[in-house]
């Protein structure tokens, strides 16, 4: 391994070490788990009491992706990212253990995109397979049999790719607020706000929304309501462009404050 | 030459409008350097200055003929021991080394080797598998030494490494900071316990509230100071007669009897010709000394010469 790999190995290495308290760790289960759990109960009680009448193949899913886009990617994804990114570099801060990074022989920039991988790793070891567990467990009650359609194992693989790419973007997004400002809570919160009524968002604003672009990726296409401002519809190798652009956005972000930050605890 | 010493280039440091350190010029070579001055009074400023934490607002700072916030490569010779008694969380002795000295590039072979060397050299080899956070004062200030000296930099720049240590720790890393002084490395050491710096350093940067006061070895700057008469101890046969002939020379200013009657203090502007004249006397016969000791030449009377704050702790 070369030395300059070996030191971003290092760097997530360590930002994993650092994530892994017994405390986040529970978090981060909790959060994959609540949708595991939900659709079990679901299951359970289409089994014991049976499914409501006239339900098509067509409504199953469009019942799940309504409840992927809720749970999974606001919910679970968004808050699974926000506590693991944020706290990258600000946790650092706040513990007083920043210096310790900055005085080694690695630029800044590979500091913060080690953290970013280390980051990105533990994102999806967590909430990737949420989705597609609870799509499996929605579908249990009528029948394992239609994971044989290819159709299905498409939709199970691109709820796959939405939450692979949901981290991602989150990932930049979360990162960079947690370096550039002291106190992110309220902007975590404004954005939850975005991120839940962005259909109501004109098309030039919905952009600064992940689930905007997770929508657009959406294996069943799915109505907004009567409140919703329409955007042109986007392909899909376009919106996946734009969700690693965001990304790379933020990363970017978080590059520019940590290369130009001095070290000074008294105002972190 | 400049490739071998530390170079502060009319540096100051300002936090908005607060004066971290003003318009110091210094140059620092391989051995043990002490920053000597009360707390805020600018030595961190100085050391995060020369490790590139932070930027010069004037000025520049160059380590072994590079800037130190430019120069990420540089973190290969430097090792610093930063005063914040914070650490990862979780982690043991030796994860906590082993950890950083992979982004040194280390394999982890190769950073374990090293992580245990340093931990060896700083005593705490038997407590390297226990987490830092069980850790008294004394061994988080040890294991903080160990990982500033794992990589085994040319210049080891340590804030207040003897805090909280119990007086054979501190012996035991006095004598550490004299062999890696030794080896060629530059040892730079803040303290603000006078007669500890007075013990180690080969130089003495004095700073007092954000301006360097006076460097060099101590003789030398007392030497310097010749507002102030340089004070001698002498004990003697016949004090009164000492006394009158030593009068009798120009740069002998003020002579002050002992209460015990049994010598007398000197004060002279030229200590150097004092001693001379001292040993012609005793040579001819004049005087009868039993012993003669500077008064006034360690760091403490320098500081409070310079400074007005008595010495001992600051």
């Amino acid at each position: 391994m070369s030395s300059s790999r070996r030191r971003l190995f290092g760097v997530a290495k360590l930002e994993l070490r650092r994530q892994a308290s017994p405390g986040r760790l529970l978090w981060y289960f909790l959060l994959a788990a609540a949708p595991v759990t939900m659709m079990a109960v679901v299951a359970w009680a289409v089994s014991k009491f049976g499914h409501p009448e006239g339900l098509t193949t067509a409504e199953l899913q469009e019942n799940y992706a309504h409840f992927f886009q809720g749970m999974v990617v606001r919910i679970v994804l968004f808050f699974g990212c926000a506590t693991i990114f944020i706290g990258q570099i600000r946790g650092e801060l706040d513990q007083r253990s920043w210096h310790y990074s900055l005085l080694t022989p690695i630029p800044r920039w590979q500091l913060v995109v080690g953290k970013y991988l280390a980051g990105v790793f533990l994102a999806w070891c967590f909430f990737l397979l949420p989705g597609v567990i609870g799509r499996a467990l929605f579908q249990l009650p009528h029948g394992l049999a239609a994971f044989g359609d290819p159709r299905l194992q498409m939709e199970v693989l691109t709820y796959l790719g939405i939450a692979a790419l949901g981290c991602l973007a989150y990932g930049g997004f979360f990162l960079a607020v947690g370096t550039l400002l002291r106190g992110p809570g309220y902007v975590v919160a404004v954005f939850f706000l975005i991120e839940w009524a962005q259909f109501m968002l004109p098309p030039g604003l919905k952009q600064l929304s992940v689930v905007y672009y997770l929508r657009s990726l959406s294996p069943v296409p799915l109505s907004e309501g009567p409140f919703a401002m329409l955007a042109e519809p986007l392909p899909t190798w376009l919106v996946v462009v734009q969700l690693l652009v965001y990304a790379a956005l933020g990363v970017s972000l978080a590059v520019w404050k940590v290369r130009r930050a001095e070290l000074d605890y008294r105002t972190k | 030459m400049s490739e071998r010493v530390i170079l502060f280039e009319d540096v100051s440091k300002f936090y908005g409008e607060v004066l971290g350190v003003n318009r110091v010029d210094l140059r620092i070579g391989p051995g043990i350097t002490a920053l000597v001055g009360p707390n805020g009074s600018g030595k961190s400023t100085v050391m995060n200055l020369m490790t590139g934490l932070l930027e010069p607002t004037q000025g520049s700072v160059r380590v072994l003929g590079e800037e130190p916030s430019r120069s990420p490569a540089l973190f290969d010779r430097i090792g610093y021991c930063a005063q914040f008694d914070t650490f990862p969380r979780r982690v043991t002795g030796l994860q906590f080394l082993v950890g950083y000295l992979t982004l040194h590039g280390m394999g982890p072979v190769e950073a374990r080797s090293r992580a245990l060397r340093a931990i060896d050299r700083v005593q705490l080899t038997e407590a390297a598998g226990r987490r830092v956070a069980a850790y008294s004062k004394g061994m988080r200030q040890r294991i903080k030494l160990a990982q500033a000296m794992a990589h085994d930099p040319q210049i080891l720049v340590l804030d207040e490494p003897l805090n909280g240590l119990d007086p054979m720790a501190r012996a035991e890393l006095i004598d550490l900071f004299r062999e890696l002084a030794a080896e060629g490395r530059h040892v730079i050491v803040s303290s603000h316990i006078l007669h500890e710096v007075d013990v180690i350093a080969d130089q003495v940067v004095l700073i007092n509230q954000g301006y360097i006061v006076a460097k060099g070895d101590i003789p030398e700057v007392r030497e310097e100071m010749v507002d102030h008469p340089m004070q001698v101890m002498l004990r003697c046969a016949d004090p009164a007669l000492v006394a009158s002939t030593l009068f009798s020379h120009d740069h002998v200013v003020e002579v002050k009897l002992h209460e015990d009657g049994g010598g007398l203090m000197v004060k002279t502007k030229q200590a150097e010709h004092f001693y001379l004249l001292l040993n012609e006397l005793v040579a001819e016969g004049a005087i009868d000394l039993e012993s003669v000791a500077p008064a006034d030449d360690d760091v403490m009377a320098v500081y409070r010469y310079l400074v007005g704050t008595e010495g001992g702790s600051l």
